[in-house]
């Protein structure tokens, strides 16, 4: 499985959310705070901070310091030109950033309750006939959308192939329905399935745009659910495009520290990262190393 | 349906060759055709139009489209349709036109006319409009003109204009209609590109293999290098919203016909051209974003002119100084001045000559805030102008003193040709607005103007023109937009397009035979009033007047009436020399400049080289010296610093010519302008005095001149237009357009990304002894996506992009399935070449389905029931081996069993689990007419080699291999297998295109060589003449060896185009087949 070896300055790494104190005050000034940050630090930075954020932040700098030791391009506080330019210039590109999901919350309810059922009343979108009756309630209609999105009961409403899709892939079956509860409501929701970087949140078709037309490299998705952005390349370039992707929540730190490790070994043997960093996860796996409390998904 | 039609073709083209049909009752003919011809009179707007005819509509719908628009309409009720083919394409006459849609509709036709829109006092847009009954109630879509959506129509009726189409285009690809009270004037404004060079080469050097034919959707997907090569001309789209027009050396306009109409329609606006070394021309446009009724297509009746009129500049301008030009006294167009109109001969009776009439007003109406109103130009006003609530000429006296303006589009540093390499790349600034120039003066002397020294006005107004431009060309308007896309193209097709036709004879344009007439006029004017003879209503203290200057100028009554019927031709033909002359100089500033970085870097490899050879360097008048006692070789150390020596006189020379094309052109202007200057005292008194004369009579023999003119088509641009201007101020202006754009040499710079900062610079690098650049570099990695170039983002979502895909054309599967009946295999996944990805499972339950993305691999095949043997089709093995580790790994991770789907499986054999000791990977090779074997690739899989691949045994040759000449063949480390000693080399007779070679080797005891070589040689001559797969002659070649000499080992080494696999023998365990790629 030997390929030629890369050289790590063809390596970048993009940093889609805060890996020092510094950017994590910064990201928690911003108006209005990112999607990530609101989800992570809730209404108490200093509490997140010191509860889970600067072990976080801790790893990320190991992972930057060995990363830029072994000649790797690191790119913080990354933006959606800055993934366009390093796509452009580097053979290896890793990106790490929160994927804005399919879950609902309170906050992605753009209008009061009672526009939000009167939508849903008017059955201006067939999906919307299976929320009969609609509740009055926003915490229990949040939960009735989750239930209808996490639960994929929607996929019927989906020609017959997007529906078997759905059906076949949790991952890909919740980001179908989120998108259709979206297309559904538009203008009622603050839309799901987007990534999340310092410059806001951008679609998938944002995101598989500002990709270098021409890139042939590798690829890591270092996002959580990141089958649908996977699943959007493939099928806008053709499956051309050689990626790394996950269909589930993925914890920031074994990450880190695994990406760091697939660097190392990289930078020693050469070869293709994809295969390196899927024979240290391998590993890893034997080692019963990874860790599932106290996550905290990208 | 449209074979329903076929013998109605047949007889359309019969009905064309026959003599003209009788008329239709109702109609008159006009003069100039034997048609009926009913012409809108803009000073009578509410007279009526002719009965019978659909003319009610027709005016509705010309109400909404008053310029150049070129559609076919409909609008249907109560079983009637009146349908417009407005400004239809010249591929036939009139009569056949008539003659065709007689045929087409043959008894259900009730009326046809010709209905005319004026465009100036003896200008128009003609269409043909027509009224059908249609007793067919069966409806059939077709696509609408404003929305690209479907809607139902007619069968009857939207099959024959389908026919229409296709006779009048050459393909039925992008057939539409629009309906008649459709309003582009109510639709957003055209949104403007601005596509740098940067970013349409990176778009093309990232060559994405995606370009689909457009029309022949069946096509696999081609490369930009292909479509380099083409040897047909195509349309071709990519998953960007690029559309791409390809245009080899030497085509037939015929050939380009049909393609160019699914082009135009695909395209909205023109982004660049490229032109290639070996003749071709791209011409590159955005995906259709704006609608067809706002941005109509292309017309390939323009393209087909430019290519067969080529021609350095183009010109269209008003030209009020001639003589007689002016106010006209009485008569029917009673206090309108009247000017000739000055346009290039190629653009006589064309679109683009009718779109410079209306952009031309449209700058200076709208510069002077609508205070000039043109006759029978008819167009909505913006809601406000680029100088406020001021007129320009108001702006400019009131900051400047001045008493007159020139206006002026043109093409200055509109647009760029880049040579990159040995291709050539041309590109515009933007796609909303040519450049604007105005110049403020005393008067419309322009040397006056030029020498006056107000260098405060000049800046000021090209500062004015560059915000005018930005207002125009944010109004996004079609007239503005459409002039841009017309000068993209002519110049594309001036510099790149090399065709098979021939050009067309050069004509007269119509401007000339008006000048003929003034000219004519002036003479007998000039010559009456030096006789003191009065003509007309002339004073004679006048006469007296003129005699006299003409006296004092020296010159003769004909030379003078030269000069003054056109006196604007000397200030096009100065401006031209202006421009050349500034052209030159940049380009000599340039040259300077590189000429001093390269002396720069000459210095630094001749310090350098001095250093190395140990030297002494001092300095001298010549230059840089150096002292060394280095031998002879040293002198290579200096190489480099020689070169660039060499390089620097290059383009000092370069400069210095430059210079002195600047300095010529310059000197010719100031002569002329001399001239200009002497004559146009006189010229003033004369023209002036003119106005006294009968213009009346003048115009009417002038407009008599230009309608003997007319062409066959449906346009025709006016000769003469009138004007009323409420500020008494001079101003003119036209366009000046430069079909040859300045040149720039550029190089592509290799950026690198950098470490510390994320965002690197690019790298700026030269060769040595190259031509120099004079452009900045390009850095192709820096182009933009071409999605955000191109203003078409996308929402994005993943329900979208799978929904798009859905729909498309369902797949084809019944060539896989057939295959999958007989691979003995549980599954068949295959990607096709577009990226499609098919899965055929055999059973239970047998399925067939489209996957979407490789991704999406995982779930399919991952979903019960549990499938063993998968074959692979069309699947780099690194894509399938990630996703299979990628699951199996998932799978662990869940708590699931590793063996629990096939995926993860398959999975099993890139890990540690599945792999053997010598660290193979299993091949399946399923063979027709026999059960699948299987084969371990050992090492890496070489992409070069294909097991896929049919090669010929014909004329095979086999030689018996020393370990040196293996080595040499197969490399040195499969020479150490020392096991394997008895070794054979087999050529192959002609592969597809190259030769391969199959090594075999095999261990054995002595002797065992020579009856392997016999094994196969008796094999080979059993083969068949022509190519058999790869894969199939190894496993039957393997099978003869087994069955004759029973080696343990064997192993086979195949190499093509410089790649090699080594596959070895493996011995299954009964009744047991893994999973494979």
């Amino acid at each position: 499985m030997k390929g030629p070896s890369i050289a790590l300055q063809s390596c970048a790494l993009l940093f889609g959310t805060p890996v020092s104190r510094e950017e994590f005050d910064r990201a928690c000034r911003r108006v209005p705070r990112s999607d990530y940050i609101a989800h992570v630090v809730g209404d108490n930075p200093e509490e997140a901070w010191h509860r889970n954020y600067a072990t976080v932040a801790e790893t990320a700098q190991e992972l930057i310091t060995t990363a830029r030791n072994l000649g790797a391009v690191i790119c913080r506080e990354a933006t959606l030109s800055d993934f366009s330019y390093v796509t452009a210039h580097a053979k290896v590109v890793i990106l790490l950033a929160h994927f804005r999901g399919f879950d609902f919350s309170e906050e992605d309810f753009l209008s009061p309750v009672n526009s939000v059922v009167a939508a849903i009343e008017a059955r201006s979108h067939p999906v919307l006939a299976y929320f009969d009756p609609v509740p009055r309630d926003l915490s229990l209609l949040v939960d009735a959308f989750n239930v209808a999105v996490m639960g994929r009961k929607l996929l019927s409403y989906l020609p017959s192939a997007l529906d078997i899709a759905g059906r076949n892939s949790i991952s890909v079956g919740r980001v179908l329905c989120r998108d259709l509860l979206d297309e559904a409501l538009a203008g009622i929701t603050k839309p799901g399935n987007q990534v999340d970087l310092f410059d806001g949140l951008h679609s998938l078709g944002a995101m598989e745009a500002a990709l270098w037309r021409g890139f042939r490299g590798e690829l890591d998705l270092a996002l959580c659910n990141s089958a649908a952005l996977a699943t959007y390349i493939d099928l806008h370039r053709n499956n051309t495009v050689r990626h790394l992707h996950w269909p589930d929540l993925i914890d920031p730190i074994p990450q880190f520290a695994l990406i760091g490790e697939t660097l190392r070994r990289l930078s020693g043997r050469g070869g293709s990262y994809i295969n390196t960093r899927l024979i240290v996860e391998e590993e890893m796996l034997h080692l019963n190393w990874s860790s599932n409390d106290n996550r905290r998904h990208p | 349906m449209i074979m329903k039609y076929q013998n109605l073709i047949a007889a359309v083209l019969f009905a064309a060759l026959l003599p003209l049909p009788e008329k239709l009752p109702g109609q008159t003919s006009a003069a100039g055709t034997d048609e009926a011809v009913w012409t809108f009179n803009p000073a009578s707007p509410n007279e009526p139009c002719p009965a019978s005819s659909g003319c009610a509509t027709w005016l509705a719908f010309r109400q909404s489209h008053p310029w150049p628009y070129q559609a076919i309409a409909l609008e249907e009720s109560n079983g009637e349709a009146v349908i417009i083919l407005s400004e239809p394409p010249p591929v036939l006459t009139r009569t056949q036109y008539r003659q065709l849609l007689m045929a087409l509709f043959a008894s259900g036709l009730v009326d046809l006319t010709y209905c005319r829109w004026p465009t100036g006092i003896d200008g128009y847009l003609e269409d043909i409009v027509v009224r059908v009954r249609d007793n067919d109630a069966s409806k059939m879509r077709f696509v609408s003109s404003e929305d690209l959506e479907t809607k139902e129509g007619p069968r009857g009726i939207i099959d024959r204009l389908r026919l229409l189409y296709r006779l009048e285009y050459g393909t039925s690809d992008g057939f539409s209609l629009e309906s008649v009270d459709s309003s582009p004037q109510n639709q957003a404004p055209i949104g403007e590109l601005k596509i740098p060079v940067t970013d349409l080469v990176g778009w093309v050097a990232s060559d994405t293999g995606q370009w689909r034919a457009i029309g022949n959707e069946s096509l696999p997907p081609t490369t930009m290098s292909q479509l380099y090569t083409a040897k047909s001309p195509g349309a071709f789209v990519d998953n960007a919203g690029i559309v791409v027009l390809v245009v080899p050396k030497n085509s037939r306009l015929a050939d380009v016909r049909a393609p160019f109409r699914r082009f135009a329609v695909a395209s909205d606006l023109i982004i660049g051209a490229r032109g290639s070394k070996n003749g071709s021309m791209l011409l590159f446009a955005r995906s259709r974003s704006v609608p067809l009724s706002v941005l109509p297509p292309l017309r390939f009746e323009s393209f087909a002119g430019f290519a067969r009129n080529r021609a350095g500049n183009i010109a269209q301008s008003y030209e009020r100084r001639r003589i007689f030009a002016g106010k006209i006294q009485t008569g029917k167009y009673a206090g309108w001045d009247w000017a000739p109109i000055l346009l290039s001969p190629q653009l006589d009776d064309t679109e683009f000559g009718t779109l410079l009439n209306f952009a031309d007003q449209i700058l200076k109406s709208w510069s002077q805030h609508a205070e000039v109103e043109y006759y029978a130009f008819l167009y909505s006003s913006p809601r406000a102008y680029p100088f406020g609530d001021q007129a320009a000429s108001e702006y400019f006296q009131t900051k400047f003193n001045t008493t007159s303006l020139l206006f002026n589009w043109n093409t200055d540093e509109f647009s760029t040709i880049n040579r990159i390499g040995t291709e050539d790349y041309l590109t515009a600034t933007r796609t909303g607005a040519l450049r604007i120039l105005y110049r403020p003066g005393d008067s419309l002397d322009f040397t006056a103007n030029d020498e006056s020294g107000s260098s405060d006005a000049r800046t000021d107004a090209d500062q004015k023109a560059q915000e005018a431009q930005d207002y125009f060309a944010s109004l996004g308007n079609p007239i503005l937009v459409r002039v841009v896309q017309n000068v993209l193209l002519y110049q594309a097709e001036q510099n790149f397009l090399t065709i098979a036709d021939p050009q067309d004879q050069k004509r007269q344009a119509r401007s000339d035979l008006v000048e003929v007439v003034l000219e004519q006029q002036a003479t007998k004017w000039l010559t009456a009033a030096k006789q003191h003879k009065i003509m007309g209503s002339e004073n004679a203290v006048l006469v007296d007047l003129v005699n006299r200057q003409l006296q004092e100028s020296g010159m003769t009554p004909s030379e003078l009436a030269s000069f003054i019927a056109s006196p604007q031709k000397v200030v096009i033909a100065f401006e031209r020399m202006r421009e050349l002359a500034l052209k030159s100089a940049r380009e000599s500033i340039a040259l300077d400049q590189q000429a001093e970085e390269t002396s720069r870097l000459g210095k630094e490899a001749f310090t350098s080289a001095c250093a190395s050879v140990g030297g002494t360097l001092t300095k001298n008048q010549a230059g840089l010296h150096c002292e060394h006692r280095a031998a002879s070789t040293g002198q290579q150390s200096f190489r480099e610093a020689d070169l660039l020596h060499a390089q620097m006189d290059e383009e000092e020379a370069a400069a210095e010519n430059a210079a002195e094309l600047a300095k010529q052109n310059e000197l010719a202007s100031q002569e002329l302008a001399r001239k200009y200057v002497k004559a146009s005292a006189i010229a003033k008194t004369v023209t002036e005095f003119s106005g006294a004369a009968d213009l009346d009579l003048v115009l009417a023999q002038v407009l008599q001149a230009g309608a003997g003119t007319a062409g066959s088509g449906f346009i025709r641009t006016p000769s003469v237009v009138l004007s009323k201007n409420v500020l008494d101020k001079e101003a003119i202006g036209g366009h000046n357009i430069d079909l040859i754009p300045r040149r720039t040499v550029t190089e592509i710079s290799h950026s690198t990304t950098d470490a510390e900062n994320h965002v690197g610079a690019p790298a700026k690098s030269r060769g040595v002894g190259n031509r120099t650049t004079s452009g900045p570099l390009i850095d192709v990695k820096m182009a933009r996506p071409a999605e955000q170039a191109l203003g078409k983002p996308r929402l994005g979502s993943l329900l979208e992009e799978m929904r798009v895909r859905a729909s498309e054309t369902p797949a084809s599967f019944a060539e896989i399935s057939a295959r999958a009946k007989i691979c003995n295999c549980d599954a068949i996944v295959s990607q096709k070449s577009d990226g499609t990805i098919l899965f055929v499972r055999n059973a239970p339950p047998p399925i067939e389905r489209v996957i979407f993305g490789k991704s999406g691999m995982i779930d399919a095949l991952a979903a019960p029931p549990f499938m063993k043997i998968i074959e692979f089709e069309n699947f780099d093995r690194n894509s399938v081996e990630s996703l299979a580790r990628t699951q199996s790994l998932l799978n662990s991770k869940s708590g699931l069993r590793a063996s629990d789907d096939a995926f993860a499986s398959i999975g099993k054999i890139f890990t540690d689990d599945g792999i053997t000791d010598n660290g193979a990977a299993e091949i399946l090779i399923a063979r027709e007419d026999g059960e699948p074997e299987s084969l371990f690739i050992i090492g890496g899989y070489d992409d070069r080699v294909s097991l896929k691949e049919n090669f010929s045994w014909h004329g095979a040759q086999t030689n018996e291999a020393s370990a040196s000449k293996w080595s040499e063949m197969f490399g040195a480390d499969t020479e150490r297998d020392e096991t394997l000693h008895a070794r054979l080399i087999v050529r192959f007779g002609q592969a597809v295109n190259r030769q391969g070679v199959l090594g075999i080797a095999a261990d054995g005891d002595v002797g065992f060589v020579s009856r392997l070589k016999l094994v196969v040689n008796q094999w080979l001559g059993r083969q068949p003449a022509q190519p058999m797969p790869i894969s199939d002659s190894i496993l039957d070649l393997r099978a003869a060896i087994l069955t004759k000499l029973k080696p343990n080992h064997l192993q086979f080494y195949l190499k093509r185009n410089g790649g090699t696999i080594r596959a070895a023998q493996v011995d299954l365990p009964t009744g047991t087949k893994g999973p494979h790629t």
